[in-house]
């Protein structure tokens, strides 16, 4: 009932004017950068985070969070009218939808993938709603040993992304960690591994980090390939047929749970929800051979999982501070950038902040369901956009995001090596995903071991004699166990793909 | 160069790194009386990097051989990824001198040049940076570096 109250309240600061323009603000920009391929979510976040610097904590995150849900809704439009994904967790939906607009049933494609993410991101919200403050206050008992062991989980959880190799993904997780010392150490002050350049006393900030690692080496790898324009195919009739409502709303409801519980689970990501969703539909169809062949499950079911994952995955970032994806994991950099702490503490401290973007999000799905059901056409249309004229446009903004960081070149520069250092480790294949989010997390795990260590009496002991923590510990070592296993026995899953989500 | 394996040489400079943290670490306190010190981590992580990439080393030689052929782009594309990076790096070098709007504009204008006639290039060129140097500089606050003129 409480959470009712304050959720009651955060519509009252979500639709003010100026609220409501930000949100809108930040879906239009999610959906663009959806739409467009050779831009991920990621970088779209990562290269308008800077923008935000000088904008209040609310408006700020309710815009670059409706990036990141955005970005869902806009993908789906290019998978099935032109059959490119506009970002990776719209592969899936090129099979059927495509398919279906070939078919001249585009239309119908592009609205029930439109209501499914409705459902789907709404429900997922509400879970945030609901779950959240109560999720938030167990881990109030947290104190250093939890919170150590509660990263450890989570990093564990990772090797979901990385890649193919687990030789690569673990190194790309630990250069992270080392490029995370760099600069003040967080328990002692002492500047560390800066190389007598000033400009490194305070590390390497994460929107440098993130922008060079996904923006820059997502152009220079797109540079080199010259996309092809296509002809859209007309849109005609929104809605199902009279048979396919049924399906479709069961469709839609499995994707719901599909995605919300993968969204609670550090490591998994928007890619795996719709993958997981698919393969779900496929099974569970009376006749799966429909499939690849324009069946409406196949675009209903994943459309709507890769939507609630996302507002799942808000979960641990709210209420434990952790991000479960590199996308989050951009989210979390401008939570710190704005001087808020993600975590239990953050529904205490800044209730009126938590509950007005939970609200935005309501009205951010809402305003989306509007811009795609009448307006698909128009976005399709974005998508053709040439990349030669976007790229340049793309990479100056990114410029001048980076140098607003701390109005210095520097930060240019690193920047474009981050990119450079980005496009050669995809090139041989080294998951990116991993690398980010030890990097985001560096110093928290440091400053949570070394004061746990400090505070102990038994050394590392100390994490396996308090019971949240052991438990923690526990679950760790399983997965740890687990994976090893299933290295030797060859069977990491093709859902480990690395994918930059 | 280009038949060199790729994967050999990140690996190298992995190594390298990782051996200058190593190092480096040894300068900072591991363990004082009030516990772990700022040498602690960084010692065990930098040891991890090394051990890594010494076996991801042993994979490149063994199993894996990517040559840089095989991963750069060639042609074309090879030209494009250049022109940007170059690009990028004269921007850097020239913007506190000729401020943001002349250096932005010339940065589009050398990678739109291929792609439009130069009349438009300059045009879509000029445009963007004004609204860009306006929008930042004016309504977002971020003092944007300008040359002796003040633009």
């Amino acid at each position: 009932m409480e959470s009712l109250l304050q959720l009651l309240q955060g519509f009252e600061t979500a639709l003010t004017w100026w609220n409501l323009l930000y949100c809108f603000l930040g879906v239009t920009v999610g959906m663009l950068v959806g739409v467009m391929p050779g831009l991920g979510p990621t970088a779209g976040m990562a290269i308008l985070l800077p923008i935000t610097f000088g904008m209040d904590p609310i408006p700020a995150i309710i815009m670059l969070a409706g990036i990141f849900y955005g970005a869902m809704y806009g993908g789906t439009v290019t998978s099935v009218l032109i059959n490119t994904p506009g970002e990776a967790a719209s592969v899936i939906t090129c099979i059927d939808g495509y398919q279906m607009a070939k078919q001249g049933r585009g239309g119908t494609a592009l609205g029930i993938a439109a209501i499914g993410s409705f459902i789907g991101g709404s429900v997922a919200i509400m879970g945030l709603a609901l779950i959240g403050p109560p999720l938030a206050e167990f881990a109030l008992k947290f104190v250093p040993p939890e919170f150590f062991s509660l990263m450890i989980l989570g990093l564990m959880t990772l090797l979901g992304l990385m890649g193919k190799s687990l030789l690569k993904g673990i190194t790309a997780a630990v250069l992270g960690l080392v490029l995370s010392l760099i600069g003040m150490d967080p328990v002692t002050g002492t500047i560390r591994f800066t190389f007598g350049q000033m400009q490194l006393m305070d590390g390497f900030d994460f929107v440098i980090v993130a922008m060079g690692l996904f923006g820059i080496s997502e152009i220079l790898i797109s540079g080199e390939n010259n996309t092809e324009l296509e002809i859209i195919p007309k849109i005609k009739g929104l809605f199902p047929r009279k048979g396919e409502w049924k399906p479709s709303i069961l469709s839609i409801l499995r994707g719901t749970g599909i995605g919300f519980f993968l969204g609670l689970i550090p490591g998994a990501n928007a890619v795996i929800a719709s993958l997981v969703s698919y393969s779900a539909e496929k099974k569970l169809a009376k006749d799966p051979s429909r499939f690849g062949k324009g069946a409406i499950e196949g675009v209903a079911g994943p459309e709507t999982a890769n939507n609630a994952y996302s507002g799942a995955a808000l979960i641990p970032l709210f209420t434990l501070g952790l991000p479960s994806s590199p996308t989050v994991a951009v989210l979390l950099g401008a939570f710190i950038m704005h001087g808020l702490t993600p975590g239990p503490v953050l529904f205490q401290t800044n209730p009126d902040f938590v509950w007005s973007v939970i609200a935005s999000m309501f009205i951010g799905n809402l305003l989306l369901l509007i811009m795609n059901l009448p307006l698909a056409g128009i976005w399709a249309k974005v998508a053709l956009v040439p990349y030669k004229l976007l790229f340049p446009l793309i990479l100056i903004v990114s410029a001048i995001g980076a140098y607003s960081v701390n109005n210095r070149l520097w930060d240019i520069g690193a920047m474009v090596a981050f990119g450079v250092i980005g496009y050669i480790l995809k090139k041989l294949d080294f998951p990116l995903a991993p690398m980010v989010l030890t990097f985001v997390l560096g110093k928290s795990i440091e400053s949570s071991l070394l004061r746990s260590l400090k505070i102990s009496e038994s050394g590392f002991l100390i994490f396996f004699q308090r019971p949240i923590s052991a438990a923690l510990m526990g679950i760790t070592l399983l997965i740890l166990v687990f994976s090893i296993y299933s290295v030797a026995k060859k069977k990491r899953s093709a859902l480990a793909g690395d994918v930059e989500i | 160069m280009k038949r060199q394996n790729a994967g050999l040489w990140l690996g190298g400079f992995l190594l390298i790194f990782g051996l200058i943290i190593f190092v480096q670490s040894f300068s900072f306190d591991y363990y004082s009386k009030f516990g772990p010190g700022s040498g602690f981590l960084p010692r065990w992580i930098s040891g991890a990097l090394i051990l890594l990439t010494f076996f991801y080393i042993i994979r490149c030689i063994k199993k894996e051989r990517v040559t840089f052929e095989e991963i750069l782009p060639k042609g074309g594309g090879a030209r494009k990824l250049l022109l940007i990076l170059s690009s990028m790096a004269g921007f850097i070098l020239v913007i506190p001198y000729l401020g943001f709007l002349v250096a932005g504009t010339l940065l589009l204008f050398v990678l739109l040049m291929n792609a439009y006639k130069w009349y438009y290039s300059l045009m879509i060129s000029a445009g963007t940076s004004v609204i860009l140097f306006w929008l930042f500089g004016s309504f977002l606050g971020v003092p944007l570096p300008v040359n002796y003129f003040g633009f």
